[in-house]
């Protein structure tokens, strides 16, 4: 999947208009809270299979931070 | 992981007990917020939950026993266990199994006692009670499966309070030699339990005075120590994890195909949980295979499994199924069974009125102060 595919991915999961998210905003700028953290964990593993550790998610301060957790399956 | 086959034990009827308060998202909303309801209830899939202010465990499972020994014509005196599977005992000692024995009027032969288990316990209480029937001592037994887990949660816990609701459970298994064989497949992984636990009220927590305080913590919510703690992203882990392998190695062990299933009754964690675990397990989403009966009564812990087939499967009660039943949770704790189940009696769900029911304990004499101005 290509950043720009993902980055619209997570505009879904934060409910934000498509084309929010540049890929270098903080978390603390955006909603994400818990119920974004699940959806977050559950969207990825749709995507690519992986499961991810709820508590790896709950430590990341920004977006590219998510990504790099999914580092592998998106394309720059 | 261990696998198991019984024989000659039967489910013949379940009982159901909810508290009669209801509370909906819009109560919900006043302290949370309209929208942010809104985003819970997409997620959580929970409308409305049965809660109980006064009502204990012990009250509800023994609303639903009562009932269940109306509707089986089961004599009490036929009775020969009562086992409890709860999180939520009514006091410290002694089992509320024992309690029960003595309220629903059971035989002093009865065997009783008490499984501290929650989301995986129904299964795991299943399995107990159809292995102590199928070691062909015993011929009939009640599991009583019920939790007041709302009591337990921290008022202003947005991923706690519109989640969980109240309920007690009875279900009858007897011995019959042409019962359709159980299998279960269980396991436990106590690394998980860090991160779903109450901290406070038993011997390595006492309770002090401290424990009592609702205090801001740094995840941001606000509890006490007797609050039951959740990190919901590592629960949703878990189940991602653990519950699809155990299916499949369940279902291997009976010899069913994807397709032999009518229903997965799994544990009601929430809408969100059991539609991302049936994704995995590809079980069609649009398809009625899956069993979600949590929208009016929450997530109600060890109570979810026969709740959610009282509430969504009543033709249980005319009709033979293949079931897949799975519960999964705290501890890290995980049990499901295949059971082919001929018809049961299966009477609508109870309303219990949520009013207090004095124990016997408080009027004990002994524990009156010598001197009342000690208080």
């Amino acid at each position: 999947m290509t950043k720009t595919k993902f980055y619209e991915t997570i505009d879904d999961i934060l409910e934000l208009p498509i084309g929010t998210i540049k890929g270098d905003e903080a978390l603390s700028t955006l909603p994400w809270d818990s119920l974004a953290v699940v959806n977050y964990i559950a969207t990825c593993n749709g995507l690519f299979g992986v499961v991810l550790k709820g508590d790896r998610v709950k430590e990341t301060k920004s977006i590219g931070e998510l990504v790099a957790l999914v580092a592998g399956h998106v394309e720059d | 992981m261990a696998s198991l086959r019984i024989e000659g034990v039967q489910i013949v009827g379940i009982v159901n007990a909810v508290p009669d308060r209801i509370r909906t998202q819009e109560d919900d909303a006043a302290r949370f917020g309209v929208e942010e309801m809104q985003r819970v209830v997409k997620n959580t899939g929970v409308t409305r939950r049965s809660v109980a202010d006064y009502l204990c465990t012990s009250d509800l499972c023994y609303a639903a026993a009562t009932r269940l020994l109306e509707v089986t014509g089961w004599a009490k005196d036929s009775i020969d266990a009562v086992i409890l599977v709860t999180q939520t005992p009514d006091y410290p000692s002694p089992a509320t199994a024992c309690l029960l024995q003595h309220r629903l009027g059971l035989a002093p032969s009865v065997a009783a006692f008490d499984i501290n288990l929650g989301c995986s316990g129904y299964t795991y209480g299943l399995w107990v009670v159809a292995s102590l029937l199928a070691a062909g001592k015993l011929k009939r037994a009640l599991l009583l499966a019920g939790d007041v887990v709302s009591r337990a949660a921290a008022p202003t816990d947005r991923a706690v309070v519109p989640l969980f609701g109240d309920a007690g459970s009875a279900t009858a298994l007897e011995c019959r030699a042409d019962a359709p064989p159980m299998v279960f497949e269980m396991g436990t992984n106590g690394s998980g339990g860090i991160h779903l636990h109450t901290l406070a009220g038993a011997a390595k927590h006492p309770i002090r005075e401290i424990d009592l305080l609702e205090r801001k913590r740094k995840d941001g919510v606000v509890r006490s120590n007797q609050h039951t703690y959740m990190n919901g992203a590592e629960v949703l882990t878990f189940a991602m994890v653990g519950v699809p392998p155990m299916i499949e190695a369940l279902r291997t062990a009976a010899g069913w195909t994807p397709a032999d299933i009518d229903y997965y009754v799994f544990h009601q964690a929430s809408r969100f949980m059991l539609k991302n675990i049936g994704r995995i397990l590809r079980i069609s989403p649009t398809g009625k295979q899956l069993v979600i009966g949590l929208e009016g009564y929450g997530n109600t812990s060890s109570a979810s499994i026969p709740l959610a087939m009282n509430d969504q499967l009543t033709e249980l009660t005319t009709t033979r199924r293949k079931i897949v039943m799975a519960g999964f949770g705290i501890g890290w704790s995980w049990c499901a069974v295949a059971i082919e189940m001929m018809p049961i009696i299966m009477p609508d769900i109870l309303r219990v009125p949520d009013v207090l029911h004095p124990g016997e304990f408080e009027s004990l004499p002994d524990h009156e102060f010598v001197n009342p101005s000690d208080v």
